[in-house]
């Protein structure tokens, strides 16, 4: 039967008239033994979408990016990446489309960086004038390249890393934790890198624990915990929509709760540090600015409550069976 | 740069150093083979009478003395030293390349990228087969320097050639056996463990049952079996069963191999 279902893609012929979409998965679900790993995972990623997988440590992500590139075969459910099922022998010019950045990122330690590039652009059908833009964004000097990879430090191999990736100009780059132990200055790069494949057409899925990381550059999340999709959004409705967090700080400093000003649209949450803490719907947030004047207050800070939101997947409250 | 290119880069110090030590030990072989004419009376026929008739039958010493060259180039290239560089060539180039990489995780590049699966164990083959290769003619171009050298008189190069033949078809069916442990495993070290094991219960079984007649028949499982070179000055050719199990064994290891390569999962 598996030999048939490597086989059974090999008649298909695709169908111009529809726009191929780079990743469906349908139902898909992964067990090792007992533990299932990934539990019914339905998601469409569309072509020039900046897709973030978001959850905490062993919430599948590394498994769904695996069975998207069909590392590993899916317990139930399909998948398919531009029409293609990952898994099938004779279809395999897809991948030329694809670039894949690993978590756990390896490279053969006697190879120069220049070489190894050299060698997967070959594999990969070429590279363009685009390598060395990555270079750029990522400063990663061409007198890096020549160096013997042994001798690079974290972060440099992750940025061989993105740009071995990326070379090849891909329509649609996978992307596994891909700001991992890069500088402030090389993470503004790589945002800016994702940010014009995406101007250009191009698909970019990453999966990341970061969540600020995820808030700031992608256009819609899914979330996942202990395998389980638990929330799937686009990202500028999500934050237009979340609460306010209002930070508040009094003249004097408040000593006892009896002095809490009253604020009639805001719901009171708590004390961190010196500032009281107001939760806000999103479009009451003018009228408590109003009601503040007439407050003696010193100081005032608004932050979203998306954050938060996003953080509370990350709490044992939420987990299966919890 | 190809894979296959790649490959060669990656293994070409353990085919170097296999071809060097090859091309040493025949060269020394010479110098081995003047001694013992000179000094000993009856000069290496002395040491066949330490050995089991069996075993001299299986070794062919029996009916073609090692006093001769011809002999003696026999008992060389069935020599233990040859085996393990041989097995070691292969084992080493078939584990680097299949497990070694999955233990490394660094397969993952080449796994997303647009090849067939079943390009990377057949890689390894060829480029295994590349070195063998090479291991092999250095170790008859050793023969012939160190017997030129010293002015002895050479079996005709046709038979060199052939027992270089009959070591790289062995090679060959042993990195067919090598192959199908490094792809099915995900540790190098376990790959070269389960091959080195095989090899030893094959070569000692092979011995072993040319002591015990009982034990006879399990001999035809051992690949050392059908290495027997002086089947080249005896009969003049490569026996035919040999080079068929030979073939079969290292067209079968790659098969295998490409067929786990393209079901089995990576967990990287």
């Amino acid at each position: 039967m598996k030999v048939l279902r490597y086989f059974s893609t090999w008649k298909k012929v695709p169908d111009a008239s529809r726009p191929v979409i780079p990743i469906r998965t349908e139902c898909l679900t992964k067990r090792y033994g007992a533990r299932l790993a990934l539990d019914s995972l339905s998601l469409e990623v569309t072509s020039g979408e900046l897709f973030g997988l978001l959850g905490p440590n062993g919430a599948g992500k590394t498994t769904t990016l695996r069975l998207i590139l069909g590392f590993i075969r899916p317990s139930a459910g399909r998948v398919t990446v531009y029409g293609e099922s990952p898994r099938s022998v004779l279809h395999y010019a897809w991948r030329r489309r694809i670039g894949y950045l690993p978590g756990d990122l390896s490279f053969d330690s006697e190879e120069t960086g220049f070489r190894l590039l050299e060698f997967y652009a070959a594999l990969s059908g070429g590279h363009s004038s685009w390598r060395n833009e990555l270079c750029d964004h990522l400063q990663l000097e061409r007198s890096d390249l020549q160096m013997r990879i042994g001798k690079y430090s974290r972060g440099m191999k992750q940025k061989l890393g993105i740009i071995a990736a990326l070379q090849h100009n891909p329509d649609l780059a996978i992307l596994d934790e891909p700001t991992n132990a890069l500088d402030p200055a090389a993470q503004r790069g790589f945002y800016r890198i994702v940010r014009e494949m995406c101007q250009r057409g191009k698909t970019v899925l990453f999966s990341t624990h970061v969540l600020h990381e995820a808030l700031e550059l992608c256009e819609k999340i899914a979330v996942l915990s202990d395998g389980r999709l638990m929330d799937l959004f686009a990202v500028r409705q999500f934050i237009d929509e979340s609460p306010r967090l209002l930070y508040v700080k009094t003249v004097p400093t408040l000593s006892s709760q009896k002095e809490i000003p009253h604020l009639p649209l805001a719901h009171f949450l708590g004390f961190r540090d010196d500032w009281l803490v107001y939760k806000v719907d999103a479009g009451a947030v003018k009228d408590v600015i109003r009601q503040l004047a007439q407050l003696p207050v010193d100081d005032v800070r608004i932050e979203s409550a998306a954050l938060d939101h996003l953080l509370s997947y990350y709490t044992p409250s939420h987990k299966i069976g919890t | 740069m190809t894979l296959i290119g790649y490959d060669l880069r990656r293994t070409r110090t353990a085919g170097i150093f296999a071809s060097t030590a090859l091309f040493c030990f025949h060269f020394l072989m010479a110098y081995v083979y003047r001694a013992l004419t000179n000094s000993l009376a009856g000069g290496p026929a002395v040491f066949t009478r330490f050995i089991p008739k069996q075993i001299q039958a299986f070794l062919g010493v029996d009916r073609l003395a090692p006093d001769s060259i011809e002999g003696f180039l026999a008992l060389v290239y069935q020599h233990p030293f040859v085996l393990i560089v041989v097995a070691g060539l292969v084992i080493s180039c078939c584990s680097e390349l299949l497990a070694g990489r999955l233990e490394r995780l660094t397969i993952v590049h080449l796994l997303s990228r647009p090849l067939c699966r079943a390009w990377l164990p057949l890689s390894a083959q060829l480029v295994t087969l590349f070195w063998l290769c090479g291991a092999s003619l250095a170790a008859v171009f050793g023969t012939w320097a160190g017997f030129s050298h010293l002015g002895l008189k050479l079996p005709h190069v046709v038979q060199l050639a052939k027992l270089a033949a009959m070591l790289f078809l062995l090679g060959s069916a042993l990195a067919g056996m090598s192959l199908i442990f490094s792809a099915a495993l995900s540790l190098r070290a376990d790959a070269i463990g389960w091959s080195v094991t095989v090899l030893l219960i094959m070569y000692i079984g092979n011995f072993l049952s040319q002591l015990w007649l009982a034990a006879k028949p399990w001999a035809q499982l051992s690949l050392f079996n059908y290495y027997v070179p002086i089947h080249i000055f005896l009969e003049g050719s490569i026996p035919l069963p040999s080079v068929v199990m030979f073939i079969l064994c290292a067209l079968g290891g790659t098969l295998v191999s490409c067929a786990i390569y393209l079901v089995r999962e990576f967990h990287v």
